[in-house]
């Protein structure tokens, strides 16, 4: 027998019997409920952990190095402070030699 | 049949619709039952409880493959593990499940030797290694690619190509002993 003859026959080979099997199944199938399966939950996994662990890290270096370089100045209170400085130059030192009057003029204007 | 509706019918409740797939696939399933299953299997019952176990299996359908591949896996998943449990597949003087010839031909006489090669086939694919003739079987059935039952046995198609190759060079062997 060649090979082609045998998958031929193969291919022809049918159960000699007739199914009917749907009565069966359906009284089998109504005992019990079908439970549909929620949608998972989602999974706290090692990698997502990881991103938001850096990314808080990220924000927090972030917020460092922004205070470092950015201050809040009230300049009201500055030039009140400066003019404190100046007046009393003005005052009680001599005029011609005060530089430290000069310099906070200098920034006044 | 628009199998997507009906699926999503039944699993909205309406379990009466389910009548309609088991219609539609039982002859399909009680045919591969029975030609990976061999004579020892009772095929109506194998169908039976592959038609309990799909509908169970129903929420877990995602319409990624056809209804047919992944009643098909059932199918193989179902009828091996029985064999599993059962012995080995014995095909020596066991009947029950002798196979049909699918011929018109009316000569009693050709019939008859038709008949009895149809039976020293079965009973030789019943000796092959339970996964070469599950391939066999899915090759020859409804003319599956190897991607197919490569999706229906979980395995590469690469392992399929073996299979098949390994099932034909032993099937061809045994009918050859056989005469």
């Amino acid at each position: 027998m060649t090979d082609d003859m045998f998958i031929q026959q193969l291919r022809e080979l049918r159960y000699p019997g007739k199914v009917d099997v749907i009565q069966a199944v359906m009284a089998e199938v109504k005992k019990k409920p079908l439970l549909v399966a929620e949608p998972p939950k989602p999974k706290w996994g090692f990698k997502r952990v990881s991103a938001v662990v850096a990314a808080c890290a990220v924000f927090a270096v972030g917020i460092r190095f922004a205070s470092m370089y950015t201050r809040t100045y009230d300049s009201a209170q500055i030039a009140d402070d400066l003019a404190a400085v100046y007046d009393y130059h003005a005052n009680y030192a001599d005029n011609n030699t005060c530089y430290e009057a000069y310099l906070v003029d200098a920034l006044l204007n | 049949m628009n199998e997507e509706v009906v699926i999503n019918d039944i699993l909205a409740g309406n379990v009466n619709r389910y009548e309609e797939i088991v219609r539609e696939y039982q002859d399909i399933v009680a045919n591969l039952c029975f030609k990976i299953g061999g004579p020892k299997i009772d095929v109506a019952e194998m169908t039976q409880q592959v038609f309990v176990e799909l509908y169970y299996a129903l929420p877990r359908f995602k319409f990624q493959s056809k209804l047919s591949t992944f009643i098909y896996r059932l199918t193989v998943n179902v009828v091996c593990k029985e064999i599993k449990h059962n012995s080995r597949w014995v095909t020596s003087q066991d009947d029950s499940n002798a196979p049909e010839i699918a011929s018109d031909d009316n000569n009693v006489e050709q019939a008859i030797v038709q008949d009895e090669r149809y039976r020293t086939l079965y009973a030789a694919i019943g000796r092959l290694h339970s996964e070469q003739r599950t391939a066999l079987v899915l090759y020859t059935f409804n003319d599956f690619s190897y991607n197919d039952i490569a999706d229906v046995m979980q395995c590469s198609v690469a392992k399929v190509e073996s299979l098949i190759f390994r099932a034909r060079k032993n099937l061809k062997k045994m009918l050859s002993y056989e005469g």
